[in-house]
């Protein structure tokens, strides 16, 4: 059955798996429909959202995000900023790991260091990079001390850092298809593009999971999805898109849930290369852009507009209306053009990804909008790989349009995409107001004080129309009527998966 | 025949280097690499610790140390790991394999029995109008694109067959032979219709030549019953030019899977290679075109071979 | 007036060639007076009426997700379709038939390596070859016209080879050399010009093909892009919409199978007019 049967226990595993499949008849298996593949479920490894989610349901964190994106506590009880630098986390001292041993503190200081060993070499590292020491004070207490002070790194923490044991890693050198953690379910096997499979763990240190099993499967193809939801195949399913979704809402079987996701579609201008070098043309083409009409055609009303903060951040956004540009103005965008020199408009490319069919929707509509000053943009549809190469690699674009999960910190907001020497600056935006700003927000603890750096960084940043921000993009799980206590997370995580019963 | 085996077999083996050096170099040639993609959108990484991934995956070798490697590795039998998620690319290309196999294999039973039995029918009919009718269906047959009817057949088991016919992935690795099978109906049944369309209209001419034979002529005189002739004289020999376009289509069927699969969400080996190139994971990608070429070269052979079988008047020297 | 008649005749003669004939003067009434026949433009938006169903003025295909009339992007389309498969059959048939003769006439070591390329290339399923080469070149309307044309090249190459081989066993091609003849006149004079009969017929089928393959690469989203439309993307959208709007899944697919059918029935008649031998390999 497991392709890679590397150790007795893991054959044992495999084995206790095939006498359980026996028995499936009484078992209670929830089947969830992902689109993409996890591709590497080591929490030292995850590249992109969906192995976030996994890490954080097989390896809890020390904190969680809630529904409402607010931090609360997870495998640590509490935790206290004794200065600027250093934060101390009470652990819980009823977790148990799922190959059966208390966590300890010596377990948080391992899964750090082991994300930041440059050997591994882990693309979450960056994250927690700002981290000077991890001191274990006893055994359900450790204190993090940052190199100065970071705000962000909370976020880091949370986001970043899935607490694994130490004698997984020995036992299998990487976390890639098998290891321990201490959340709900166990990982039982992961075949890549077709199925993870996870089983209820007895000794969680929460209320005992509902569920016996829940198998995750891998549907790239969204119609696919949706059939196999139809059919029962399984029992919930993923959107992005709200076209593919609205028949559902027909379907008496099933429930239809949404919530604005921390994902905005980033519009991004080459400032290196005119005219977008110039803010009166970036910020023409911000007013040319209808983002209700886009909220409307695209997401047929489900989508809200974005500043460069989602709103579903309720803590740190500001409200679109305060930014310019958005209620749509053509004739300012038209007086702008002319300020600029291009009163009759000109003629550009738009970049965006295959991966993404929403963004190109997105793409064709704003390619008419912005036609009506004049603006003449050619979509080029590259598939995901060529679009990071272009993007993160090589900043070859005209224009390039790219949905991104920002996260919960604002620091993902600003300081990786505006500061001048990011290496993830894609538009090449220099702006020394700015990176003070940015600067200051990390080294700022107060929340207060934070709060109004980010709402002058807002406003700059869409006066000079750094970018374009268009909307933020819903989220979306249907569930069969069967689901019961289904919870749609605002980041997709699946953290209440231990309350959820089937009721077949 | 023996030393035509042989030699055959050995003509395939610069091709084969050919092939490997073209796999090599091809997907090296794509923009972007393993480590970019693996990066990500959000990860903020300097350049120097992605140059040391791409030093632990081995992709800092030159490309001529790559290929020896590559080869030494193939003699002993191993094709490397998948960048992408470390495993050995041997035993993943046959489990893949296997799920299109079954695919492939019911196209070619559909295709066979539909456009053989069709094209039985057709013989009898040539040179009448009918026959019109005939042509232009099997012409329809091979103009309709694969993914197409592969979405019309997801609609219709959709809306009228609700759980007939699985419309999305394989079966499990533990599943019975008709389980699998129920899951590569629909795939199956959509690179079945180009077949049988080829093979109606070879079934066709060739039964008509062989009814036009002396022998079969000889075999009506003799009194035989028409239905003796047409099965025992005629379809047999006819039926030869059928083995060799079968063989020919198993090739070719490989090359319209990617299409179905990506309708069926099918994890073949057409989806395998669709992710290897978009993860640009180069050894899988290399190890299934290179799999693909030598089951072509060997299918093309076996052809030849069972030609000269079928047909005592072919000899190979 | 003898020739025209003599058309006349053979289309009347053989009701394939004459039904993809007039399939064919459909197609080109498409290309040639699309902008002029369509109801709208193919890009031109209509918020109000997305999705709206088919058989209904004004939009009498319907309209796909944005409201865009769906019979003005089919009638576009064949546009973009045909232009592609014009451009890559014609690539196809010209490297083909350089290198073939080339190979057929020199033979040597010239023969021997453009057949070993030729066999490499021919080694690999048609469409993941061509989908790497997009992979490698980007999609877009020029690139998937090379990939096309590149991919299938080798097979005319096979075919203009043989060709040439079966001609130069002619008396008259060895008098042409042997009375010194410069090998550009022999190939092009004798050698080419009798190839031409099984070229005619190929690139028909070619244009089957590269129907079939640009519509394959625009449904991966490899080809055509956005808002221009060809009918393998705007299958690929529809797919999204399967349920809300299943006859955008179909028209699209009509379309393509239409004219891929118009060039198989050509290929067809002309094949038994012109080239008996290569019936059965359409």
């Amino acid at each position: 059955m497991p392709r890679f049967v590397k150790t007795p226990m893991f054959a044992a595993i495999a084995l206790a798996l095939v006498m359980a499949i026996g028995s499936a008849a009484a078992q209670k298996t929830l089947r969830i429909g992902i689109d993409v593949d996890p591709i590497n479920l080591d929490p030292a490894q995850m590249s992109h959202m969906e192995a976030h989610r996994f890490v954080a349901l097989i390896y809890p964190t020390l904190l969680k995000y809630d529904a409402q994106l607010r931090l609360v506590p997870h495998l640590a009880t509490s935790f206290e900023i004794l200065d600027d630098r250093t934060y101390e986390f009470t652990l819980r001292d009823d977790v148990m790991f799922h190959h059966g041993r208390l966590m300890v503190a010596d377990d948080v200081k391992f899964s750090i260091e082991r994300i930041l060993d440059p050997e591994v070499p882990s693309p979450e590292a960056f994250e927690l990079e700002p981290i000077e020491e991890v001191v274990v004070v006893d055994d359900h207490t450790v204190r993090i001390i940052t190199k100065e002070p970071f705000a962000p790194i909370l976020h880091g923490l949370t986001f970043g850092l899935g607490i694994h044991a130490p004698e997984s890693v020995e036992e299998f050198g990487d976390l890639r298809f098998f290891g321990s953690g201490t959340g709900p379910f166990r990982l039982v096997e992961y075949i890549p593009d077709s199925i993870v499979i996870l089983e209820r763990f007895d000794d969680y240190f929460g209320p005992a999971p509902l569920l016996d099993r829940v198998e995750y499967h891998i549907i790239p193809d969204a119609p696919a999805r949706t059939t196999a939801l139809r059919a029962g195949d399984i029992d919930v399913a993923r959107y992005d898109d709200a076209k593919a979704v609205a028949p559902l809402r027909r379907d008496a079987n099933l429930t239809v849930d949404y919530v604005g996701a921390p994902r905005i579609l980033h519009y991004h201008l080459n400032h290196r290369r005119a005219p977008f070098d110039d803010a009166r043309v970036r910020l023409a083409m911000s007013c040319a852009i209808d983002r209700e009409a886009i909220a409307q055609l695209v997401f047929l009303g489900d989508a809200l507009p974005s500043g460069p903060i989602p709103p579903s951040m309720t803590d740190w956004a500001l409200p679109t209306d305060e930014m310019p540009c958005y209620t749509r103005d053509l004739d300012r965008a038209r007086e702008l053009l002319a300020e600029a020199g291009y009163p009759d408009g000109f003629a550009s490319t738009m970049v965006g990804t295959t991966r993404f069919p929403v963004d190109i929707e997105v793409g064709q509509v704003m390619k008419e909008q912005l036609a009506e000053v004049g603006i003449e943009m050619e979509i080029e549809q590259v598939e995901w790989g060529d679009l990071l190469d272009l993007w993160i690699t090589r900043f070859d674009f005209d224009t390039l349009l790219i949905t991104s999960f920002t996260g919960r910190d604002p620091d993902a907001n600003f300081g990786r995409r505006f500061e001048s020497t990011s290496t993830r600056n894609a538009v090449g935006y220099d702006n020394p107001e700015v990176d003070d700003l940015i600067a200051r927000s990390r080294t700022t603890i107060d929340f207060d004080t934070r709060w109004e750096i980010f709402r002058d960084l807002q406003l700059i940043i869409t006066e000079e129309s750094a970018k374009i921000f268009v909307v933020e993009y819903p989220y979306y799980e249907v569930y069969r009527d069967e689901v019961v206590n289904w919870v749609t997370h605002p980041m997709g995580m699946h953290y209440h998966l231990d309350q959820v019963d089937l009721q077949r | 025949m023996l030393t035509f085996t042989v030699r055959r077999l050995l003509a395939i083996i610069p091709l084969m280097l050919g092939v490997i050096l073209i796999t090599m170099l091809l997907p090296r040639l794509i923009p972007g690499d393993v480590v970019t993609i693996m990066l990500g959108s959000e990860s903020v990484v300097s350049p120097q610790r992605a140059d040391e991934m791409r030093r632990l995956l081995g992709l800092d070798r030159s490309i001529p140390q790559q290929y020896w490697d590559y080869l030494t590795g193939l003699v002993r039998g191993d094709m490397g790991r998948s960048l992408r998620t470390g495993q050995p690319v041997g035993p993943l290309i046959v489990d893949r394999f296997m799920l299109s196999f079954y695919i492939s294999m019911l196209a070619i039973v559909l295709g066979t029995v539909g456009g053989v039995t069709l094209g039985v029918i057709a013989a009898r009919y040539r040179r009448t109008r009918a026959d019109l009718f005939f042509r232009i269906f099997n012409l329809i047959g091979l103009s309709v694109p694969r993914f197409w009817v592969a979405t019309l057949l997801l609609l219709a088991a959709t809306f009228y067959l609700a759980g007939t016919f699985p419309t999305v992935g394989a079966a499990r690795a533990d599943a019975s032979f008709l389980e699998r099978m129920r899951y590569a109906f629909l795939p199956g049944l959509t690179l079945a219709i180009p077949v049988a369309a080829v093979l109606a209209r070879i079934t066709q001419t060739a039964m008509a030549e062989v009814l036009a034979q002396d022998y079969v002529r000889v075999a009506h005189a003799k009194g035989l019953a028409r239905r003796v002739v047409f099965v025992k004289h005629a379809l047999r020999n006819a039926l030869i030019p059928v083995v060799t376009e079968v063989g020919l289509q198993t090739g070719f069927i490989f090359g319209g899977i990617v299409e179905v699969e990506v309708v069926f969400s099918y994890p073949g080996v057409g989806q395998l290679a669709l992710n290897a190139i978009s993860q640009r994971d180069y050894p899988v990608l290399q190890g299934v075109l290179l799999v693909i070429t030598v089951l072509f070269a060997l299918i093309n052979l076996i052809v030849d071979l069972s030609y000269a079988w079928l047909d005592p008047r072919i000899r190979y020297e | 007036m003898t020739r025209l008649r003599t058309v006349a005749r053979i289309l009347w003669t053989n009701p394939v060639l004459l039904v993809g004939s007039a399939m064919l003067l459909l197609l080109v009434v498409l290309v040639v007076f699309g902008p002029a026949l369509a109801p709208y433009r193919y890009s031109t938006m209509h918020p109000t009426a997305t999705f709206a169903p088919p058989f209904q003025a004004p939009h009498y295909l319907g309209t796909d997700e944005f409201g865009r009339d769906v019979l003005s992007r089919v009638v576009y389309g064949a546009r973009f379709s045909l232009l592609i498969a014009m451009m890559s059959a014609l690539l196809a048939i010209t490297l083909g038939t350089v290198f073939g003769a080339l190979a057929g006439y020199f033979g040597g070591w010239l023969n021997a390596i453009i057949m070993r390329v030729t066999d490499l290339l021919l080694a690999f399923p048609a469409l993941l070859l061509a989908i790497v080469v997009v992979a490698i070149a980007g999609p877009g309307l020029t690139n998937a016209t090379l990939a096309i044309g590149i991919v299938y090249a080798p097979r005319v190459v096979r075919i203009v080879r043989s060709a040439v081989l079966q001609v130069m066993q002619n008396d008259y091609v060895n008098a042409a050399m042997a009375l010194g003849a410069r090998d550009g006149r022999v190939i092009w004079l004798h050698v080419l010009r009798n190839t031409l009969p099984t070229l005619g017929t190929y690139t028909s089928i070619l244009f089957a093909y590269g129907l079939l393959t640009e519509a394959a690469l625009s449904f991966l989203g490899l080809g055509v892009q956005p808002p221009i439309p060809s009918w393998g993307g705007m299958l690929r959208s529809a797919r999204s919409f399967l349920e809300l709007s299943p006859m955008l899944s179909v028209f699209p697919g009509v379309a393509i199978m239409f004219a891929v059918l118009t060039f198989n029935l050509i290929a067809d008649g002309l094949a038994e007019v012109l080239d008996p031998r290569l019936r059965s390999k359409t």
